[in-house]
């Protein structure tokens, strides 16, 4: 019966564990996804600044990376 | 309004270099904000390409080290879900590293025009400095070429005094800075014109 509790009780420690980690690791996702956001801010801020040509694939760019930051972010929350 | 080819030497006054090129001669779609509609910008530096080379090496080498992580089974005390998030994390940092870099690199630019100079700088995410003097304000020139990256690629730094409280103008690393100084003599002595 002990033997049953101690077992039972390690095992919720290690899923309280790894949650606590998977939190970390969603912060971190979630960092880069705001990175991604200020990135977009950022070249328009930009190419509002300096116009030389390539603007719109930049910006293209810009928000393609964001997109994906935002499927990374939604995946890890599921997957974790 | 200064006629910019009021010179005999027009055949050397073809624009040159790509959106992309670190010296751009009379660039074609080149336009800054507060631009004045009659001012013509003749110069766009960016540093040499070479100069890119730290953050192109870090990224280059941080994209090798999950691999490495994974010849050392360095990951395996996480669980699998865990192992591949930290892979996906770390290339994210890889490509957070490498997209600043290029963005940094693109858009700190040097500008001449034939009414004055504009140092653009990007310093942080989100922060940027904007500097300009009038050509008529411009005191001294002069350039440095040193190293043997500068030396060997020709590129070095332009140093611009400008007259009484103005800041001095640094092009940090712009290619062949001895035409760049060339030119700004030029529109100095010409008052605008090439």
């Amino acid at each position: 019966m002990e033997e049953t509790y101690n077992e039972v009780a390690t095992m919720s420690a290690d899923s309280s564990i790894w949650f606590v980690v998977k939190i970390f690791y969603l912060i971190a996702f979630f960092v880069y996804f705001v990175f991604a956001a200020i990135t977009v801010k950022q070249t328009y801020l930009m190419t509002q600044t300096l116009e030389i040509g390539l603007e719109s694939l930049i910006r293209t760019f810009a928000w393609a990376h964001l997109m994906f930051a935002i499927a990374v972010f939604i995946i890890a929350l599921v997957s974790l | 309004m200064p006629e910019l080819y009021s010179s005999d030497n027009q055949t050397q006054l073809k624009p040159t270099g790509s959106p992309l090129s670190a010296f751009c001669f009379l660039p074609t779609h080149a336009k800054f904000e507060n631009q004045d509609p009659d001012e013509k910008v003749i110069l766009l530096l960016r540093r040499h390409p070479v100069t890119n080379l730290p953050w192109i090496a870090l990224g280059l080498l941080l994209a090798l080290v999950p691999s490495i992580a994974g010849m050392l089974d360095v990951l395996s005390i996480l669980p699998a879900r865990f192992q591949f998030a930290t892979v996906i994390l770390w290339y994210l940092l890889t490509l957070a590293i490498v997209i600043q870099g290029a963005l940094t690199w693109f858009f700190n630019v040097n500008i001449v025009t034939n009414r004055r100079i504009i140092d653009v700088n990007f310093y942080t995410l989100i922060y940027r400095e904007i500097s300009d003097a009038k050509i008529n304000n411009i005191q001294e020139i002069t350039y440095k070429v040193g190293g043997f990256l500068g030396t060997f690629l020709h590129f070095g730094d332009v140093v611009i005094q400008t007259a009484g409280a103005l800041p001095n103008f640094n092009f940090e690393k712009v290619p062949n800075p001895a035409r760049v100084t060339d030119i700004l003599h030029d529109l100095q002595k010409n008052g605008g014109n090439l």
